[in-house]
C-alpha cells in the first residue's frame, strides 16, 4: 500500500511489471471503448478516477485491492460509487480488474491508455513550465504555434515553477526547449567561464606584472 | 607575480557581452537509480550507444546499455554527487580526449584531466576515444625494429614498430620492468611513449613516474592513470583513451609505443560494469564481448602505409596470470590477439635470471622482419639452442654420465643464460647487444668461468667503446654482419681477452 502511494507521487519511478501489465490491459480497454465509440470519454474518466479519487483517498483503493472483501462486495461497492457517473465500458473494465486482483496496476494502465490514445489521435502531449501561471489566451497562442510547428494536435499541460524567473521551458517527450531565464543564466555562466578562462590563458603574460 | 585585476575583469565583461542567448534544446532523461559507477535512466529516447551524457553536477557518462524502457549509463567520475530524479542530458557527441605534443610529459586521467598539478592540458586538438581500427589497405607489414634495449627480447623475440607483443606472467615477475626498460630505451629515437596504468596501486604508479623521470624518459612519455581507487568505468576507458592519444602521433607519420599495465584489471573492471548492467555472464563471469573489448583495442596498433605517412603504434599489453595459468580466459584471449608474447616465470625470476623470460614459450610472430640483419645473423639459432639447452639441462640433472659434446653444449648454454641476464633500467644499444651475443654464440666465452661472464661482457663493451668506437658506429650504420665487421668484432674480442683476467 505504501509503495503504491509513493508511486503516485513520483511519476518517474520505473516499474517494468506495472508498465508491461498496464500496456496489455490498456490495449484491451481502448479496443472495448472504440467498439462502443467513446474512447476519449473513457480515457478522461479513467484519468480522473486515478487523480481525483484514488490519489486522494488511499483508503478506497486499499478497500478495492484488499483480499478481505469478496469480489461480489467489491462489485457492489463499485456500482454504488461509479454507476451513472462513469462510462459503462469503463465500469465493466474496473470490475474485471477487481475480480482479477489487478487494481494495483491501475496507474500503469492509465498511463498506457493516455499514451495509446494520444498516438491514435495524432496528439502531442506538451508540458509547459513558466515562472507565473499562463493566461488562457497565452495558452491558446502557444498551442497554435506548436500545432503549426509540429503539424499535430497539442495537449497542453502547464505548470509553474517560480525558480525559472522568467521565460518558459517546453517539454515534448524527452526533448526540452529551454528559454527560461534560469536556464540561460546557467548556460551563460558556463560559456563565460570557459571562454574567459581561455582568453585569460592566452593573455596570461599581459595580465601578470 | 601580481595579477592585473582590471584587465581580467574586462576580459570577463567582454565575454558576457558577447554571449548570445538562444533557446537551449536538449534531450533529457531522469535518473532512476545510481550506484557502483552506473546509473539507470528513464527517458533519453533518442540517445545512441556510446553517446556522452551529462549529469547536473557536471559529471559525464556514456550510454552503455540501450534497453526497451531505460538506458544504462556508465559514469565517468564521481557518482556520489548524483541522486535519483536528477535530469540527465544527452550531449550528442562522443567521448574525446586532448591529443598532441601538449600531452607529452604529463600525468593524466582517462578524460585528459591533469593529475600532476601542472595545470590543464592546453591541447588544440581532440580525438574520439573509440574509433574503428585502420583497415587492411591502410597498413603495411611490420618491418622496422623497435629496440627494447633488453638483450633477451631484441635477440630472440624481436618487436617491430606496429606490433602487439604481450608481456605475460605471474605477479612480481618483472612485467612492468620490461615495459619500462623499453620506454627508457626510446630516448633519442623519436618514439613517443604512453604508459596506461589500469587498476594499479597509486604507489606503484608513483614509482613508475619516478623511475621514468630519473632516466629522463618523461620528456617523451605520457602516463594515463586510472588507479585502483578509480571507478570501474574510468578503468575500462583508460586504455582506449591512451590509445587515442598515441594514435594522434601514428596518423601524423610519427612512431608511438603504448604500454597497457594491465589488461587483466581492465577486463575485471569491464566485467563489473557488465554484471551491474545485467549483461549475461559467460566463462569466469566475463561478458560475452570481453574478447571484442581487447581485440578492438589492440587492433588499433598498426604500421600505416607509406601513403598515410608510415607512422606506427606499437603496443605492449601486460597480462597478469594466476599461478602460471595461461589457459585462463583472458590470457588465452589476449595471446590469440597479439603478435607474440614474452612469458615471464617466477621460478626463473627467483633463480636470478632477470628478465625472467621463458625462452621456450615466448615468441614473436613478426620475427626476423623486426631485426636488423646483423642481429638476425648473430642471434639466429639462439632461441632454439636455448630451448634445447633447457631440455638437456633437465636431463643432465638425472646425474647420468655425459659425453664431451653434450657437456660442451651444456657449458655453452650456462654461459648464454648468464649473458642474457640484464639489470633493470640499463637498456643496451643494438650494437652493444650484437657484440656481446656474438661473443656468446661464437664460443668466445667458453673458457670464461660462468660467474665471470657478466664482468667479461661489461668490460668487453667498455673496451670496445674506448678503443674502437668506430666499430659500434659501423655496426649501426651498415646494419649487417659483413665479413669485414665480423672480423673487426672477432679481433676486438681476441685482443680484449688477452687483457682480461678472470
Amino acid at each position: 500500500m505504501s509503495q503504491v502511494a509513493e508511486n503516485s507521487h513520483i511519476p518517474t519511478v520505473f516499474d517494468d511489471e506495472h508498465q508491461h501489465v498496464g500496456e496489455i490491459y490498456a490495449k484491451a480497454l481502448i479496443g472495448a471503448a472504440k467498439a462502443s465509440g467513446n474512447a476519449d470519454v473513457v480515457v478522461q474518466h479513467l484519468t480522473s478516477i486515478v487523480t481525483d479519487i484514488l490519489n486522494r483517498s488511499p483508503v478506497f483503493e486499499s478497500a478495492l485491492s484488499s483480499p478481505k472483501l469478496s469480489s461480489s462486495e467489491k462489485m457492489a461497492l463499485m456500482d454504488k460509487v461509479f454507476r451513472g457517473k462513469v462510462d459503462p465500458t469503463l465500469l465493466n473494465f474496473l470490475k474485471v480488474l477487481c475480480s482479477r486482483q489487478r487494481i494495483g496496476f491501475i496507474r500503469g494502465i492509465q498511463q498506457a491508455v493516455v499514451k495509446m490514445q494520444d498516438e491514435a489521435m495524432g496528439r502531442l502531449r506538451v508540458v509547459v513550465t513558466t515562472a507565473v501561471p499562463l493566461e488562457e489566451k497565452q495558452k491558446t497562442v502557444l498551442a497554435d504555434t506548436l500545432r503549426s510547428r509540429f503539424g499535430k494536435d497539442i495537449a497542453l499541460t502547464s505548470r509553474t515553477d517560480p525558480s525559472l524567473i522568467g521565460g518558459m521551458v517546453i517539454r515534448i517527450g524527452d526533448t526540452v526547449y529551454d528559454s527560461s531565464i534560469h536556464g540561460r543564466l546557467l548556460l551563460q555562466r558556463k560559456q563565460v567561464e570557459e571562454r574567459a578562462e581561455q582568453q585569460l590563458r592566452t593573455k596570461l603574460d599581459s595580465l601578470v606584472s | 607575480m601580481k595579477f592585473n585585476s582590471d584587465e581580467i575583469a574586462s576580459v570577463i565583461q567582454r565575454e558576457i557581452e558577447q554571449f548570445e542567448s538562444q533557446i537551449d534544446v536538449r534531450e533529457v532523461g531522469t535518473v532512476l537509480e545510481v550506484g557502483d559507477g552506473i546509473a539507470r535512466v528513464y527517458g533519453l529516447s533518442n540517445v545512441m550507444s556510446g553517446e556522452m551524457v551529462e549529469f547536473p553536477s557536471g559529471v559525464t557518462g556514456l550510454a552503455f546499455n540501450l534497453e526497451e524502457k531505460s538506458v544504462g549509463i556508465i559514469i565517468l567520475g564521481d557518482y556520489l554527487t548524483i541522486s535519483e530524479g536528477d535530469e540527465v542530458r544527452a550531449l550528442g557527441k562522443l567521448l574525446s580526449v586532448p591529443v598532441g605534443d601538449e600531452v607529452i610529459g604529463r600525468v593524466l586521467d582517462p578524460l585528459g584531466n591533469p593529475l600532476d598539478g601542472k595545470g590543464p592540458v592546453q591541447a588544440k586538438t581532440q580525438r574520439p576515444v573509440e574509433i574503428i581500427a585502420t583497415g587492411v589497405a591502410e597498413r603495411q607489414p611490420v618491418h622496422e625494429p623497435l629496440q627494447t634495449g633488453i638483450k633477451a627480447i631484441d635477440a630472440m623475440t624481436p618487436i617491430g614498430r606496429g606490433q602487439r607483443e604481450l608481456i605475460i606472467g605471474d605477479r612480481k615477475t618483472g612485467k612492468t620492468a620490461v615495459a619500462l626498460d623499453a620506454i627508457i630505451n626510446q630516448k633519442h629515437t623519436g618514439v613517443k611513449c604512453f604508459y596506461v596504468a589500469v587498476g594499479q596501486k597509486d604507489s606503484s604508479v608513483a614509482l613508475v613516474i619516478d623511475a621514468l623521470e630519473k632516466h629522463g624518459a618523461m620528456d617523451y612519455t605520457t602516463i594515463i592513470v586510472a588507479g585502483a581507487s578509480a571507478p570501474a568505468p574510468l578503468q575500462y576507458v583508460a586504455p582506449y583513451a591512451g590509445t587515442a592519444m598515441a594514435e594522434h602521433f601514428m596518423f601524423n607519420g610519427q612512431h608511438a609505443l603504448i604500454v597497457y599495465d594491465d589488461l587483466s584489471k581492465q577486463a575485471v573492471a569491464y566485467r563489473q560494469l557488465s554484471l551491474l548492467m545485467r549483461r549475461p555472464p559467460g566463462r569466469e563471469a566475463f561478458p560475452g564481448d570481453v574478447f571484442y573489448c581487447h581485440s578492438r583495442l589492440l587492433e588499433r596498433s598498426a604500421k600505416l602505409s607509406k601513403e598515410l605517412g608510415g607512422g606506427s603504434l606499437t603496443s605492449l599489453p601486460i597480462i597478469e596470470t594466476l599461478e602460471g595459468e595461461v589457459s585462463a580466459y583472458i590470457p588465452t584471449n589476449v595471446i590469440s590477439i597479439t603478435d607474440g608474447q614474452i612469458y615471464l616465470q617466477p621460478d626463473l625470476f627467483f633463480a636470478g635470471i632477470r628478465p625472467a623470460m621463458n625462452v621456450g614459450i615466448s615468441v614473436s610472430r613478426v620475427g626476423g622482419a623486426a631485426q636488423i640483419k646483423a642481429m638476425k645473423k648473430v642471434a639466429g639459432g639462439l632461441r632454439l639452442d636455448l630451448a634445447a639447452f633447457r631440455e638437456l639441462e633437465a636431463f643432465a640433472q638425472l646425474g647420468t654420465e655425459l659425453d664431451a659434446a653434450t657437456q660442451s653444449r651444456l657449458d655453452r648454454g650456462y654461459r648464454m643464460v648468464e649473458l642474457l641476464k640484464q639489470a633493470q633500467y640499463q637498456p643496451m644499444s643494438v650494437a652493444d647487444q650484437i657484440i656481446s651475443i656474438y661473443a656468446g654464440t661464437r664460443g668466445h666465452l667458453d673458457d670464461v668461468p660462468i660467474s665471470k661472464v657478466r664482468d667479461f661482457e661489461s668490460e668487453l663493451l667498455r673496451f670496445v667503446r674506448n678503443r674502437n668506437p668506430d666499430l659500434l658506429k659501423k655496426i649501426v650504420d651498415v646494419g649487417d654482419l659483413t665479413s669485414e665487421i665480423e672480423e673487426a668484432i672477432k679481433s676486438a674480442i681476441t685482443s680484449f681477452k688477452a687483457t682480461f683476467r678472470p
